[in-house]
């Protein structure tokens, strides 16, 4: 089936953000099918966030935090780290698989592995299939 | 504050089969504050109620809405217009909330998406313990503050039991034995000469033993 996965990936501004702005200005391309949601710290996510980034038909969505130890504002990729883990298990329970819901550490100059990490991502997504939310409408 | 926990989805999800217009209410008070029950997480139970729903082929309408306080008929009044169209209320408000919210609307069904837990207070971000069960009976001035009925796990009246070891309970090393607290609060107010009272048998049929309590001020009885 051919199948392109609609994909949210949030990037925190510190981080990932640049490294895929530093992508898009070398003329790297990544799938056209991954919309970044810019974030002002990656502990700024909320659970609802995520849900609601399912619920508007998203097949799959990437967070993006600074490396441990180096977020701006201490605790932020932390924070980010545990709310992920907590709604892993919820979408398991509401019936998403939580392979869907993806979790990276990154800084600024990695965006060579963005690049990676997008791709690869991008292909778990599309060997699940289309969210089972949209399947069953 | 009342604090209470969510009820795991799992367990909420089967309340709401057969149902096709869902009101998610939460309450802007207590539960709030211990990140059970308020629009926050009225909004985070909504989507995945809504999400669980199309999972499974279905098609619900789940709607969300936080009132300021659940507790006071006042305040569920104002939800007369909400509920309309309504077939199921879920609240996420203590016991007491699912309760008025009950007797407001008594040809709706009510179910609660949350387990009420204990009277306290946030210990640190995440934690909340437990302070007062409520007895009806307050000794907090015999007691240096801090209450043999809420931190002692035996709730005894007269000193520790035998089993509490360097100031831990013999119940769980993690909890603090209540009567160690109490007499270390003494000493440093220089109080010690209380705990020479003996505190007679406690009146329990002012807690839960003389069934469900009532408070009347016949003063403000109009």
């Amino acid at each position: 089936m051919d199948f392109t996965p609609a994909i949210v990936a949030f990037c925190c501004e510190n981080s990932a953000y640049r490294a895929a702005d530093t992508a898009g200005a070398r003329q790297e391309g990544y799938p056209s099918n991954i919309s970044i949601c810019r974030l002002p710290c990656s502990g700024k996510l909320e659970v609802i966030h995520i849900l609601k980034a399912f619920e508007e038909g998203a097949d799959g969505v990437f967070v993006f935090a600074c490396h441990p130890d180096s977020c701006r504002f201490l605790l932020g990729n932390v924070r980010a780290g545990k709310r992920i883990e907590h709604t892993a298990a919820l979408l398991e329970k509401i019936g998403i698989e939580k392979e869907r819901l993806r979790f990276f550490y990154l800084s600024e100059l990695e965006w060579t592995q963005f690049l990676d990490l997008v791709r690869q991502g991008n292909e778990s997504i599309k060997s699940l299939g289309p969210s089972p939310i949209k399947v069953k409408p | 504050m009342i604090v209470a926990e969510q009820k795991d989805i799992a367990e909420i999800i089967p309340m709401t089969e057969g149902y096709q217009n869902i009101l998610v209410i939460g309450c802007d008070t207590c539960v709030t504050v211990c990140l059970a029950g308020g629009a926050k997480e009225v909004a985070i139970l909504a989507c995945s109620l809504r999400l669980a729903a199309r999972a499974r082929g279905k098609k619900v309408q789940v709607d969300e809405i936080s009132i300021e306080r659940q507790c006071e008929k006042e305040f569920v009044d104002s939800l007369q217009s909400t509920v309309r169209g309504h077939d199921l209320l879920i609240s996420m408000g203590c016991g007491i909330g699912v309760q008025t919210i009950a007797e407001q609307f008594p040809n709706l069904a009510v179910v609660p998406a949350l387990n009420t837990k204990l009277l306290g207070l946030p210990e640190r971000q995440g934690v909340w313990v437990e302070r007062c069960q409520a007895c009806g009976q307050c000794i907090l001035d015999k007691t240096g503050g801090i209450c043999p009925i809420s931190r002692c796990s035996k709730s005894l009246l007269n000193g520790p039991c035998g089993g509490s070891q360097n100031g831990k309970c013999e119940i769980n090393k993690e909890i603090d034995c209540g009567w160690h607290l109490i007499y270390e609060r003494l000493k440093s107010l220089g109080r010690l000469g209380c705990l020479e009272e003996i505190m007679p048998a406690k009146d329990w049929s002012r807690s839960r033993n003389g069934g469900p309590r009532k408070v009347i001020r016949e003063d403000m009885c109009l």
